[in-house]
């Protein structure tokens, strides 16, 4: 994409998130002065932005909003429930455009067939709109005039002069953020010049040590594309995957003199380095929560408005940082545990008041840090979950027999909302129960490698706490079909997939080789070295290949060895994060860890040098 | 704000100047320089925020004085100036836009004219504190 539109992109999006906090925020409080001229400048910079794109459609619809709030500024126009709407129409309109924008690469062409937004602007719009007296809009007019004189001698002193004179009139006229603007303009077009205004005969100028140091101080964050920062920590990556390879290779020369000891030390020096880079680099992918906190103000007012049930949304530790893989899949599950406790949790209007509840209810998202993890909580002050309701449903649904359920421990009973097709909405509304449930919200925290609880305070509230990593490693993975199941290998085990006819197995003793590129390497069967039952007639499966073709992927066998496994067939490609196998599994052999697929399954992931070593299918260095 | 802005009057008519003074004086701190010349000698001295300038002076005139100072180092080249003078035609204002003139008034000035433009000029920001 080319960098000017993905500047804007970034930019407009940033603006449209500051906005809309911003609108919703003047909703509570619409005499919040700041909050205000916060949400103007948001829509007057977004027209900048499109004017500098020619983007005509954009321009006009912030025009019109930055003209109602300019009314509303002037007091000639009330800020209510109607303005607000006016305005996040216009931004919806907006995530519209630059979703496209992103998709196609280029502007919508039939935008300006787009109606504009605020169509019908209030009279008083026009009149705000012109709150500048005639004779100052001339001297603004006059200094336009001059910075458009062509270039010479005397063109950063005109320019300056008239940045002053537009700053001066504008905040003489109640534009401070405007002139704020300018000003910010003004500090750095003198940063700029600093250097070669420095005559030796003057003495230095007497600016307060503040503003020195806003003009001359180096910018102390830098805007990274994410694309970079992923790219950065796949090398990572692959640098420990090398790591891991020198550690082996160390390991099996072990005390072959000098050689091997100084390797070890060596080694041992670049874990510790890569080990740190690691975290140096995914530290560097972190954002803070508000990134999606910010998101839900808005929807949980649709949602609330929907429902006829007033919910106040309290954010708390929208500053706490996590990996922003995590945070950018919070989202959806965040978004249903809110509905959840919208419709559900939180009772009808005469029931808080029969239960001496305020008419407004509240929902608390809080994120914080706590230790390696990242909690984020969604409280409500509902009425809790009834245990009796859950059984009878679970009951109902015939997610439990009679039998267990009279068995299952109390603790145990809420547990029964995370079933897949669990559901307690007595009818299924357009919010929540839309198929996906609890389930859903749990399978998608634990793709993180994390938690969720649940805790029910019976009429008084209930909380869902997400316990997740701080940081994510993500690992590629292959994904094999073999003996009628499937199974991940990292992709950084895998040297190469091969297809090759059934005639190239040579036997070499009791066991089985191919050849490939010159070297010779063991040839075996995954599902045998799993023992899992042989699929029969496997060429049969794929005829397009022809009578007998086998798949085999080449992967790593540890010493530097290859060895071939053959599959039934390769599946896709996918980024997973990986988590060590639990339990009576923790010590199985030849399995690196296992993972939620994002259909809610669970893949084991194999660790091939391991599996090869164990199965005693030896390679050189075994 | 901090303290009360300064503007310097650069016209070699007297009365002009005390004209202009005594309009501005209660509101504004006020120095005087006969031509172009003694205005970047005052210059160099102290900072003002405002230049009232007027076009036919001795020695220098106001348009090379200003033509001059926009090419000075920064923090002096880009005081604002309004000029304030009896040419008035268009080319004379496009002259004086080129110059590097800010606004153009034309005289006789009435007093609250003046002290309409100069405070929009000027605004509440103490000279020195900016390019």
């Amino acid at each position: 994409m080319n960098e000017f539109l993905e500047q804007f992109l970034i930019e407009s999006r940033e603006l449209v998130e500051q906005a809309t906090a911003d609108l919703l925020a003047l909703e509570h409080a619409p005499e919040n002065r700041a909050v205000l001229d916060s949400a103007f400048r948001a829509f007057h910079t977004l027209k900048g932005a499109a004017g500098i794109m020619d983007f005509t459609a954009m321009a006009r619809s912030t025009h019109a909003v930055e003209d109602l709030l300019a009314a509303v500024r002037a007091g000639a126009q009330e800020l209510n429930a109607g303005t607000v709407n006016q305005c996040l129409a216009c931004l919806d309109q907006i995530t519209i455009w630059l979703d496209r924008i992103e998709a196609e690469d280029a502007l919508p062409e039939d935008a300006e067939a787009a109606p504009p937004v605020a169509n019908e602007p209030p009279p008083a719009a026009t009149q705000a709109a012109s709150a500048l007296p005639a004779d100052a809009i001339e001297v603004l007019r006059e200094q336009l005039a001059l910075i458009a004189l062509p270039p010479d001698a005397g063109f950063f002193g005109r320019l300056g002069a008239a940045g002053k004179v537009c700053r001066n009139v504008l905040s003489h006229f109640d534009y401070h953020p405007e002139a704020a603007d300018i000003e910010t303009a003004l500090n750095l077009l003198k940063a700029a010049f600093a250097p070669a205004e420095v005559p030796p005969t003057t003495p230095a100028p007497t600016t307060p040590a503040a503003e020195a140091d806003a003009a001359s101080a180096p910018a102390r964050s830098l805007r990274v594309d994410v694309a970079r920062i992923e790219d950065i920590v796949n090398l990572t990556g692959e640098l420990i995957v090398a790591k891991n390879a020198l550690t082996h290779i160390v390991q099996t020369l072990d005390n072959q003199q000098n050689l091997g000891h100084d390797l070890q030390a060596l080694s041992t020096r670049f874990n510790r380095l890569t080990t740190g880079l690691l975290r140096a680099v995914l530290a560097t992918r972190v954002l803070p929560l508000q990134r999606v906190f910010q998101r839900f103000p808005r929807l949980l007012r649709e949602i609330a408005t929907r429902l006829d049930k007033p919910v106040r949304l309290v954010i708390i530790g929208e500053a706490t940082e996590a990996d922003k893989v995590i945070v950018e899949a919070l989202f959806e599950p965040i978004l249903h545990v809110l509905r959840n406790a919208i419709d559900h949790g939180i009772e009808p209007g005469a029931q808080r008041l029969a239960a001496a509840k305020p008419a407004t209810a509240s929902i608390t998202l809080r994120g914080r840090r706590d230790g390696d993890q990242v909690v984020v909580e969604i409280e409500d002050d509902g009425n809790g979950i009834d245990p009796a309701a859950i059984l009878e449903t679970a009951l109902r649904r015939r997610l439990i027999t009679p039998d267990a359920a009279a068995q299952l421990p109390e603790a145990e009973i809420l547990n029964l909302i995370f079933l897949p097709g669990f559901s307690t909405a007595r009818e299924v509304s357009d919010i929540s129960g839309r198929g996906v449930g609890m389930d859903a919200v749990r399978a998608a925290v634990e793709r993180l490698g994390g938690r969720v609880l649940l805790h029910s305070r019976p009429g008084t509230g209930t909380t869902v706490s997400f316990l997740l990593p701080f940081t994510v490693m993500m690992t590629r993975v292959l994904t094999l079909h073999a003996g009628g199941q499937v199974f991940g290998v990292p992709l950084d085990e895998v040297a190469e997939t091969v297809k090759l006819p059934a005639d190239r197995i040579l036997p070499v003793g009791g066991t089985e080789a191919i050849i490939l590129h010159g070297r010779t390497i063991p040839f075996l069967r995954l599902d045998q070295l799993l023992g899992l039952p042989q699929q029969l007639g496997l060429a049969a499966e794929n005829p397009a290949t022809g009578s007998d073709m086998l798949n085999a992927a080449i992967v790593q066998a540890g010493g530097g060895e290859l060895a071939a496994l053959q599959v039934d067939r390769f599946g896709s490609q996918l980024d997973v994060i990986l988590k060590p196998m639990e339990g009576l599994l923790a010590g199985m052999p030849g399995v690196a860890g296992s993972t939620l697929t994002g259909d809610g399954r669970v893949l084991i992931v194999l660790e091939p040098r391991d599996l090869l070593r164990s199965s005693g299918s030896g390679h050189a260095n075994a | 704000m901090s303290r009360t802005q300064r503007i310097l009057i650069v016209d070699d008519a007297s009365l002009v100047r005390l004209y202009y003074r005594n309009i501005l004086a209660p509101r504004f701190e006020i120095e005087e320089a006969l031509n172009g010349l003694e205005a970047l000698e005052k210059l160099h001295s102290q900072p003002v925020d405002l230049l009232i300038v007027d076009i036919n002076m001795p020695k220098m005139d106001g348009l090379s004085f200003l033509k001059t100072l926009r090419a000075l180092p920064a923090d002096i080249a880009s005081i604002p100036a309004l000029v304030i003078s009896t040419e008035a035609a268009p080319a004379d204002l496009a002259a004086a836009r080129q110059a590097g003139a800010n606004f153009h008034l034309r005289k006789p000035v009435q007093p609250e004219t003046l002290l309409r433009y100069v405070t929009m000029l000027c605004a509440a920001t103490p000279a020195g504190s900016t390019p």
